[in-house]
C-alpha cells in the first residue's frame, strides 16, 4: 500500500508538469489552432541557459528569470518565422514540419556549442534529500514543490485569463478572430503573446523536470512534450482543467505501471492511452468536439 | 461622414461590388437594398477593411484611409456589426461589452457607457453574466448593437440588423438606431434585405442588384420618382 | 528554364533512357568499389524508405513524424523471423512488410474522425512507443544491446536455396526491387486511386460528392505507405546484418521526411535525387555529419514556405496523374472528332436511360442546437425538369440541399429518391445512387489539370483495385480508357477542351467552375444539384452554362440549383420554389414568383414599402 501511495503522490507531482505544458500548449492552440511540435527544445534551452549560467556564478534566481527570458523571445521568433509563414503558404500541415524543425533546429545550435553531454541541473528548491512527511509517507520535498509550483501557474493563468481584460480579449480572439480584429483588438500582439507564455510555461516545466532528473542535454525535452500533448488530448484540447486533470491521470497512471510492470513502460503506456483516446473518444473528457469533423 | 468612391471588391474573380459611390452623413442614416448576393456585406466589409478592395477610396472625415488595416480603421472610430449576428459566444454579455468599450475610442468611462447600455437594454443587464451564445436572437441583436454603439464610434456599420428576429424586436433595434444617429450624430450606414423597415428610418438609399448600384439618392427621390413600387423588380 | 525541365523529364521518363540506366547500373555493379556499392545500397533503401512518404505525405497529404517505426517493424519483423525460422528474405521480408502494413492500417482507424494534426501526434507516439518496444523486449529484439546475426551479404551469411549471396547480388535485387515499387507506385499514383488520395487531402466534401469512400482512402494511403516502409526496412536489416534501436529513434523519421521534402513532396524523381544526394553527403562531408542536425533543422523549418516545390520542382515539369499513353490517345480521339466535325453536343453516356430520376422530401425539419434552419418542408422536385431554390439570406436553401445530398441527416423527416427512402445515406452513398453536387465555391485539386480535376468524377464508375492499378493490369487501361473518352465528350460539352491539360490554379474563375460540374457530370448523374453556379460568372459565361444546362435537360437529368441571380434564372427553370425562414412560401414559375405578394414581403419587410 506504502508503495502504491508513493508511487500515486510522485505520479501526481510529474502529471502535474505535463499539465502545465499542456496549459501551454492549449494557449497556442486558442490563438492560431496550432501547436508548436518543438516545444521540448524550447524546455531544453531554458533549462540548459539556467544550468549553464548558474555554472558561471549566477544566482539561481537570475539564472531562472535568465533562462525564462529567452525563451520567451524564442516564442516571439517561433511564431514569427515559422508558424505565421507557414500557415500563409505552408498548407494546412505545413506549420507542423515547420515548428519541428525549428526545435531540432535549436537542439542542433545546443548542441554544437555546448556539446551532447549532459550538464548538472542545479538544486534550486530544495535537495534531494529533502523529504516530508505525509500520512507516514517520506515523500521528497523536491516532488511536492513541482507540484505547488505548477498548479500554482496554472492557476494563476487560469485568473489571468478569466479576470483581465487581456485573458478575455484572448479568449475572444480565440473564439472568432475575424470578429477580434474588427472590434480593434490588437490580435496580432495576442498571438504572439500566446506564443510568449506557450514558451514561458514550457520554459518553466523544463526547469522543474530538470530539477527532479538532476541533469539537461540538449535532447531533453522531447518526450515531456509528448507527454504534455498526452495530457491535453486526453483533457481535451483547449481546456486548462482538463489539461490538469489530463496531466495528473497520465502522470499516475504512468508512475503505476512503471512501477508495477516495467519502468521503461512509463512514457510507453502514455502513447497508448493517447492511440486509445483519439479512437475512441477524440475530444477528452472536457473538449468541446472540434476534434471530430463536421 | 463617410464618402466613398468609385469602391470595386472582388473575391478572387467574383465582383462582388462594381464602382460602387454613396456614402453616410453625421448623424444621418443611408440603407444599402438588395436581395441576397447583391454585394451588401462586401461592400461594408470593404469599409471597414475585411475584405481588400480593388479599386475606389474611402474617406472617413475627409482623410483617407483606403491604405489602412481593419485593425487601423476600428481605432480610428469605424464600428461594424457584421451580418450573421457575430458575437463572442463563450464569453458573458459585460465581458463582450467591456472588450467592445476597452479597444474603441474610450471616450466615455466604462462605468457611464455600462449602465447607458443597461439602461436602453435592461434585459441585457439582467443577463450580464450569462454567456452571450445563450441569449435569445434578439437579445443577442441588442448586445451587439450596444457593443458597436458603447465604443463611441464614428460611424456605424450595420449589416443586416434584422435578419431572423420578429417585428416587435426590429422594431425595437430600429428605434435604437434611430435614437443613436440623432443622439450621437454618428455617421451611419445600415444594409437590409428588407426595405421597409431600412426605408422608415433612413434619409438615403442605394439599392445593389448583382454588386451594381441601380438606385443611388435620397429616399425622398425615391418616392417622388414613383420607384417605390419598382424596388421588387430591384430586387427580383 | 522550362525548356531545361521539359528536356529532363523527358529524360527521366523516357522508357529507353530509364531501361539504359537501369542495364548500365545491374551490369556495371561488379566494377564498383565495396564501400561504393554498399553506399549505394544504402541510398536505394533510403529511396525505398521515402516512396513510402511519398504515398502517405506527398499523395494523401498526411504527415507522419513516427514514420521509423513502420521501417523498424520492417527490419526487426524480417531479421526475426529469419533468425528464429531460418526462412530466407524472399519470404520474411513480404512477411514482415505486410505486418509494418496490417499495424499502419490500424493505426489510421481513426483516420476518418479527426483533425489531422492528431494524426500527427499519434505518429509521434507511436514511433516513441515501438522504440521502447524495441529497447526493452529484450527477448525478442536483442534490447539495447541489438539484434545480431541477421543473415546479411556484407558478412557473407546470407544463403538462399544454397546460393551465397554476394553484396553484388543483393545490391541488384534490392535495385530490382526499388525500381518495381518505383513503377509500381508510378502506375498507382497515375490510377483512379492515386487522384481520390490527393482530392481527400484538398476537399473531403468534394471527395464525398462524386461516391470517393473517404476513410477508405485514408487507410489505403497508410496501409501502403506502411507497406512501403516495411520493404525498406527489411532490405536495410539484410543490409546491415546488426539491428540497434537507436537506428530507430526519431532522428531516422526526421531524416526521411527531409529527404521527402527536399526532394519535393510528390516528386519520386526529385525524391531520387534527394535520397542519393543525403545517403551519400555525410560520407564524404565530415563538415555535415557535424552540422547534421542544424542543417535538418533548417531543411525542415523553411522548405515548405520557401522552397515548397522541392528539387523536383525545380529540375522537373510537374508531375501527371493521367497514364502518358492513354492521355495521348484520348487527346488524338478529341483531335480527330474536332477535325471531323463529329463533336457531340450532348453526351449520349449521360443520357438517362430508364425514367427521370425525381426527388421527393417530406416533413424535413432541420434543427441546429436551438435553431430550426427547415421546419417541416415538403416538396416535389419533378423529375428531368430544372429547378430553381431561392430564397433569402437564412432561409435554408443550403441546409435543404446538404440533406438531400446526404452531407447530414435530417433531425426529422424523410427523403425519398425515385420513391426510395434515402433518408439516412450518407454524401458517398447518395452520389453512388445518382445524386451529385457543386459547391459554392469550386473545391478543386489544385495542381491538378482540367481533366484529372474530371476524371475524379469517375472514381466510382471504376471498379478496378490499388494491386491491379499497381501492376497496370489490362482491365485498368479498358477502364481508364472509357472513362477519358466519356471525359472528352464532357470537354465538349463545356466547351473547355482548349484547356483540358493546364493547371486549374493557372485558370481563370470560370473555367474553374466549369471543371467541378464536369467532375459532377462524369460521375454520371441521375439528380445534379448546383450551389450557385452562376456566382462570379461573366455574362457570357452564363449564357453558356444555361445552355449546358438545357442539354443537361434534354439528356433527362434531373437539376436542381439554388441561386440568387434572378436574371439567370429567367427562361431557364421550369419552377421555382421559394424558401423563407425554413418554410416554402411558393411554388410556381418565375413571373408568379415576381408578382406573388408573399415573395415580395419576404424579400422586402411588409408591403408598406409599395405604398411609400
Amino acid at each position: 500500500m506504502d508503495f502504491f501511495l508513493s508511487l500515486v503522490i510522485a505520479g501526481a507531482c510529474v502529471g502535474s508538469v505535463y499539465a502545465l505544458v499542456a496549459v501551454g500548449l492549449n494557449l497556442t492552440f486558442w490563438t492560431t489552432k496550432t501547436l508548436n511540435f518543438g516545444q521540448g527544445a524550447v524546455m531544453m534551452l531554458c533549462a540548459i541557459s539556467t544550468a549553464l549560467l548558474t555554472a558561471q556564478g549566477l544566482s539561481n534566481g537570475v539564472a531562472i528569470i535568465t533562462g525564462v527570458a529567452i525563451v520567451a523571445l524564442v516564442g516571439v521568433i517561433v511564431e514569427r518565422i515559422a508558424v505565421r509563414p507557414a500557415l500563409k503558404t505552408a498548407g494546412s500541415m505545413g506549420w507542423v514540419i515547420a515548428t519541428l524543425g525549428f526545435g531540432i533546429l535549436l537542439q542542433g545550435i545546443t548542441s554544437k556549442f555546448f556539446g551532447s553531454q549532459a550538464i548538472p541541473f542545479p538544486e534550486v528548491l530544495f535537495t534531494v534529500q529533502d523529504v516530508i512527511d505525509i500520512g507516514g509517507q517520506n515523500i521528497s520535498l523536491q516532488y511536492v514543490s513541482i507540484f505547488v509550483v505548477s498548479i500554482l501557474i496554472i492557476v494563476v493563468l487560469e485568473a489571468l485569463t478569466r479576470y483581465t481584460v487581456l485573458g478575455t480579449a484572448i479568449r475572444g480572439t480565440a473564439q472568432d478572430m475575424e470578429l477580434a480584429i474588427v472590434q480593434g483588438l490588437p490580435v496580432n500582439l495576442i498571438v504572439s503573446g500566446s506564443f510568449v507564455l506557450s514558451s514561458i510555461m514550457a520554459g518553466i516545466a523544463g526547469i522543474l523536470t530538470a530539477q527532479i532528473s538532476g541533469t539537461v542535454d540538449p535532447a531533453f525535452g522531447f518526450e515531456l512534450v509528448l507527454m504534455g500533448f498526452v495530457a491535453a488530448v486526453l483533457g481535451g484540447m483547449g481546456s486548462s482543467a482538463g489539461a490538469l486533470i489530463g496531466g495528473i491521470i497520465v502522470g499516475i497512471i504512468g508512475k503505476l505501471v512503471g512501477g508495477y510492470i516495467s519502468t521503461a513502460a512509463e512514457h510507453g503506456i502514455a502513447f497508448a492511452l493517447l492511440i486509445m483516446m483519439l479512437a475512441l473518444r477524440p475530444e477528452g473528457f472536457f473538449g468541446r468536439a472540434e476534434v471530430t469533423k463536421a | 461622414m463617410l464618402e466613398i468612391t468609385d469602391l470595386s471588391v472582388s473575391y478572387g474573380a467574383i465582383k462582388a461590388v462594381k464602382n460602387f459611390s454613396g456614402g453616410a452623413k453625421d448623424g444621418l442614416i443611408t440603407a444599402i437594398l438588395g436581395a441576397n448576393g447583391a454585394g451588401k456585406s462586401s461592400l461594408l466589409r470593404a469599409i471597414s477593411g475585411l475584405n481588400l478592395l480593388t479599386s475606389g477610396s474611402i474617406k472617413l472625415d475627409g482623410i483617407d484611409i483606403t491604405r489602412l488595416g481593419a485593425h487601423e480603421r476600428s481605432r480610428l472610430g469605424i464600428a461594424h456589426a457584421m451580418e450573421g449576428r457575430r458575437l463572442f459566444r463563450h464569453l458573458t454579455v459585460e465581458e463582450n461589452l467591456r472588450l467592445a468599450w476597452r479597444f474603441g475610442t474610450r471616450r466615455v468611462l466604462l462605468k457611464p457607457a455600462l449602465d447607458d447600455v443597461y439602461a436602453r437594454f435592461p434585459i441585457l443587464a439582467e443577463k450580464a453574466k450569462i454567456h452571450a451564445g445563450l441569449l435569445s436572437g434578439g437579445q443577442q441583436q441588442m448586445m451587439i448593437l450596444s457593443c458597436a454603439t458603447i465604443r463611441s464610434p464614428r460611424v456605424l456599420l450595420l449589416d443586416e440588423p434584422s435578419l431572423g428576429l420578429a417585428p416587435l424586436i426590429t422594431t425595437q433595434i430600429y428605434q435604437f438606431i434611430s435614437d443613436f444617429a440623432k443622439n450621437s450624430n454618428v455617421a451611419i450606414m445600415l444594409s437590409e434585405q428588407m426595405a421597409a423597415i431600412a426605408l422608415k428610418v433612413s434619409t438615403d438609399v442605394c439599392v445593389l442588384r448583382q454588386g451594381t448600384s441601380v438606385f443611388s439618392g435620397s429616399k425622398q427621390s425615391l418616392i417622388e420618382q414613383g420607384r417605390a413600387g419598382d424596388l421588387s423588380s430591384m430586387y427580383l | 528554364m522550362n525548356a531545361m525541365r521539359i528536356f529532363l523529364t523527358k529524360l527521366a521518363t523516357h522508357p529507353l533512357a530509364l531501361l539504359v540506366l537501369f542495364v548500365v547500373v545491374f551490369f556495371g555493379a561488379p566494377y564498383l568499389r565495396g564501400a561504393t556499392l554498399q553506399i549505394l545500397s544504402f541510398a536505394l533503401v533510403s529511396i525505398l524508405f521515402t516512396q513510402s512518404i511519398n504515398v502517405l505525405t506527398g499523395m494523401a497529404g498526411q504527415i507522419s513524424l513516427g514514420h521509423a517505426a513502420f521501417f523498424g517493424i520492417g527490419a526487426y519483423g524480417s531479421a526475426i523471423i529469419a533468425k528464429t525460422f531460418g526462412l530466407n528474405l524472399f519470404l520474411t521480408i513480404p512477411v514482415a512488410a505486410v505486418v509494418s502494413s496490417l499495424i499502419a492500417y490500424l493505426l489510421s482507424y481513426p483516420a476518418g474522425r479527426v483533425k489531422e494534426v492528431y494524426l500527427a501526434m499519434m505518429t509521434l507516439g507511436f514511433g516513441q512507443i515501438f522504440l521502447e518496444v524495441a529497447r526493452e523486449w529484450t527477448d525478442l529484439t536483442g534490447g539495447v544491446m541489438g539484434l545480431s546475426g541477421v543473415p546479411s551479404a556484407g558478412l557473407g551469411t546470407l544463403i538462399i536455396l544454397g546460393h551465397k549471396f554476394s553484396t553484388i547480388d543483393y545490391f541488384r535485387v534490392l535495385l530490382l526491387i526499388t525500381v518495381c515499387s518505383m513503377i509500381f507506385i508510378r502506375n498507382f499514383s497515375q490510377s483512379r486511386l492515386g487522384r481520390s488520395l490527393f482530392v481527400m487531402h484538398y476537399s473531403e466534401l468534394a471527395a464525398g460528392s462524386v461516391g470517393i469512400a473517404r476513410r477508405q482512402t485514408k487507410q489505403l494511403a497508410y496501409a501502403l505507405s506502411g507497406l512501403l516502409a516495411g520493404i525498406s526496412g527489411g532490405f536495410y536489416a539484410h543490409l546491415v546484418g546488426y539491428l540497434g534501436p537507436e537506428s530507430f529513434a526519431i532522428s531516422r523519421s526526421i531524416e526521411v521526411l527531409v529527404v521527402a521534402i527536399v526532394g519535393g513532396l510528390w516528386s519520386s524523381a526529385g525524391q531520387v535525387i534527394s535520397a542519393i544526394f543525403f545517403t551519400f553527403l555525410p560520407e564524404q562531408l565530415q563538415l555535415f555529419a557535424e552540422y547534421q542536425f542544424i542543417a535538418y533543422g533548417l531543411i525542415l523549418t523553411f522548405t515548405l514556405i520557401l522552397f515548397r516545390q522541392g528539387i523536383g520542382g525545380l529540375l522537373f515539369l510537374p508531375p501527371r496523374f493521367i497514364r502518358q499513353a492513354w492521355l495521348t490517345t484520348a487527346v488524338e480521339q478529341q483531335r480527330q472528332a474536332t477535325a471531323a466535325n463529329s463533336k457531340t453536343n450532348e453526351p449520349q453516356f449521360l443520357k438517362i436511360q430508364s425514367v427521370s430520376a425525381d426527388i421527393n422530401v417530406q416533413a424535413i425539419t432541420m434543427r441546429f442546437g436551438g435553431l430550426v434552419a427547415l421546419n417541416s418542408v415538403s416538396l416535389d422536385i419533378q423529375a428531368g425538369h430544372i429547378t430553381a431554390l431561392v430564397g433569402p439570406n437564412g432561409s435554408g436553401k443550403s441546409t435543404l440541399v446538404n440533406i438531400i445530398a446526404g452531407v447530414f441527416p435530417p433531425t426529422s423527416g424523410q427523403v425519398f429518391l425515385q420513391g426510395i427512402d434515402v433518408t439516412a445515406q450518407a454524401d458517398v452513398e447518395m452520389a453512388k445512387k445518382g445524386v451529385v453536387r457543386t459547391f459554392q465555391d469550386p473545391r478543386l485539386v489544385p495542381h491538378f489539370t482540367v481533366r484529372e480535376n474530371i476524371m475524379l468524377g469517375a472514381h466510382a464508375m471504376m471498379h478496378y483495385t490499388w494491386l491491379e492499378a499497381g501492376l497496370s493490369m489490362p482491365r485498368v487501361r479498358l477502364q481508364e480508357a472509357q472513362a477519358l473518352e466519356q471525359c472528352n465528350e464532357i470537354l465538349q460539352l463545356l466547351d473547355i477542351e482548349a484547356v483540358a491539360d493546364q493547371a486549374v490554379e493557372s485558370l481563370p474563375y470560370g473555367y474553374r467552375r466549369m471543371t467541378e460540374l464536369g467532375r459532377a457530370l462524369l460521375a454520371r448523374p441521375k439528380i445534379i444539384l448546383l450551389d450557385e453556379p452562376a456566382a462570379g460568372l461573366s455574362d457570357l459565361e452564363m449564357t453558356r452554362l444555361a445552355e449546358i444546362l438545357v442539354k443537361l435537360k434534354h439528356l433527362g437529368i434531373t437539376v436542381l440549383l439554388i441561386e440568387h441571380h434572378m436574371d439567370f434564372l429567367n427562361g431557364l427553370v421550369d419552377e421555382v420554389v421559394v424558401l423563407d425562414s425554413g418554410s416554402i412560401i411558393f411554388k410556381g414559375d418565375m413571373l408568379g414568383m415576381r408578382q406573388d405578394p408573399k415573395v415580395i414581403a419576404a424579400y422586402l419587410g411588409d408591403d408598406e414599402v409599395q405604398h411609400a
